[in-house]
């Protein structure tokens, strides 16, 4: 049952549960939903058991606005068509905003993420995949270039970190990332183990001595104690080796 | 405060809307299906094998047209479906949604947690444990008292071996009439649901598995498609039903 009660003389409007044309107005607006005139101020109250929704905006493809009266979880969003968040606030602070499962961009503890999720605890700004500079990279602390990667298995592919121990003692092989896929990389590698650690080169690619301009053999065996710096020129992988 | 609607996320394990240029298989992001134009053959992690267009994915009978996931999804003793069709006058019941026991067109032998809707005359839905060589295994299934149907919104959930069916014809209202068990009006069906936990397969909208000439195909359109791992609660029910409403005209 619904019912729409008018008092001119409280500048109030209101829409409520009670019999049709009667002027009772819902006093514990257990029911009600009342437009209120308050010296220049336009007041909309309403109240519900079991409908959170207070306000609501429909249009010919769906709901377009929603105020609910429910202020943790999700405290803020704006939709597809299909019902999924493209930018959501949460009542913890975290602020996502892209594709619904994507974490584009998230705002948590603090600490930005883009692609993935940050560690709040350690990480400001965290990114999931390639980051390109278009101006200067300024660092006023330590510059920590990534991880060292170590193994003592057979074969690696090398990649994963620019620093890379082989640390066994059986003949192991590392493959290269592919050239055309990794122009400007540089990678150290250092053999540990007590068995030869062969750096090989993907499909085609071929390793060129530093101070050489040709192509030089596509494999570089490395023994016991040797290291490598390999810089991707876009042609060749450029070794410059130190013997220890 | 929300901006257009808004569905339950909780537990979505799959979604494709055909409303939204932005489809999300649920499996690894957001897709755009309407990109792929007619007769798409292969499509990320979705292979779609119909024709897009207003108001859905149109699929035609026996001729083979179906979607399916490149991944297995994992539902466990609870979970819901949530399915709009968009073509009136469908005639014979059909199957829009399952999970397939192996890929199309030369896998899967049966369909785990089947949904079949349909019917000549009171249209009706029917949630079913496995369907194997033509017979239809633990379920049940709710008659739909209105005569008038045509956009059809199906929603399901099942938790703890307890089933619940709405079902929305255009035009007639979100009816949470009766749960029907097999026809039969004495509420949730609660039997012998739970006595197959392995319910692992590729989602399969559209049609049913092998034998790939027959079985019960869709001929119509679907608009979109849930699936949740999880049983929606009847609230988030209505969330969901209330965030595409005014996109069919529903009451």
């Amino acid at each position: 049952m619904s019912n729409i009660a008018l008092y001119p003389s409280s500048g109030i409007l209101e829409f409520n549960t009670g019999v049709a044309g009667s002027l009772t107005l819902d006093n514990s607006l257990s029911g009600a939903s009342r437009f209120r005139f308050n010296s220049g101020e336009i007041n909309l109250t309403s109240y519900a058991s079991g409908n959170l929704n207070r306000f609501t905006i429909d249009g010919g493809q769906g709901r377009l606005f929603l105020i609910d009266d429910n202020l943790s979880g999700s405290l803020f969003s704006v939709n597809t068509i299909a019902g999924l968040p493209v930018l959501e606030a949460f009542s913890d602070n975290r602020v996502i905003l892209g594709e619904y499962n994507k974490y584009n961009l998230i705002v948590s503890g603090g600490s930005v993420g883009i692609g993935g999720l940050p560690n709040t605890g350690t990480q400001k700004l965290y990114v999931s995949g390639n980051l390109a500079v278009g101006g200067n990279l300024g660092v006023s602390g330590t510059l920590n270039l990534g991880t060292v990667s170590t193994g003592a298995g057979s074969s690696y592919n090398i990649g994963f970190s620019p620093f890379f121990v082989y640390t066994g003692s059986v003949l192991s092989t590392g493959i290269m990332p592919l050239i055309s896929s990794s122009v400007g990389s540089s990678y150290f590698i250092k053999n540990r183990g007590t068995a030869v650690f062969t750096l090989s080169g993907s499909s085609t690619d071929q390793f060129t001595p530093i101070s050489g301009t040709g192509a030089f053999t596509r494999s570089v065996p490395m023994v016991t104690g040797q290291a490598h710096t390999v810089i991707n020129d876009g042609i060749y992988w450029n070794v410059m080796t130190r013997l220890i | 405060m929300k901006c257009g609607p808004s569905i339950v996320k909780d537990g979505l394990v799959f979604l494709i809307d055909a409303s939204d240029p932005n489809c999300f298989d649920g499996v690894s992001g957001c897709k755009d299906l309407s990109s792929q134009g007619n007769d798409c053959t292969s499509f990320g992690n979705l292979k779609v094998n119909s024709k897009f267009g207003s108001p859905g994915w149109n699929f035609t009978g026996y001729t083979g047209d179906y979607i399916e996931t490149n991944n297995t999804i994992t539902l466990g003793s609870a979970f819901s479906y949530e399915i709009m069709l968009t073509t009136p006058g469908y005639a014979s019941d059909f199957i829009p949604l399952s999970m397939n026991t192996g890929k199309l067109p030369n896998g899967g032998t049966k369909q785990k947690v089947y949904l079949l809707v349909g019917g000549a005359g009171a249209p009706h839905a029917f949630l079913g444990e496995d369907y194997a060589s033509g017979s239809m295994y633990p379920g049940f299934s709710m008659a739909q008292s209105s005569s008038t149907y045509g956009f059809m919104y199906v929603q399901t959930t099942m938790e703890n071996g307890t089933g619940k069916i709405w079902f929305s014809p255009k035009e007639s209202g979100f009816s949470r009439a009766s749960t029907f068990i097999n026809s039969i009006p004495t509420g949730y069906f609660t039997g012998a649901w739970q006595t197959n936990p392995n319910r692992s397969g590729y989602v399969l909208v559209g049609r049913f598995g092998n034998p790939f000439g027959g079985g019960l195909p869709v001929s119509g359109a679907v608009n979109f498609v849930r699936v949740y791992n999880r049983a929606l609660s009847e609230s988030e029910v209505l969330q969901n039903y209330n965030a595409v409403k005014g996109r069919f005209n529903l009451q």
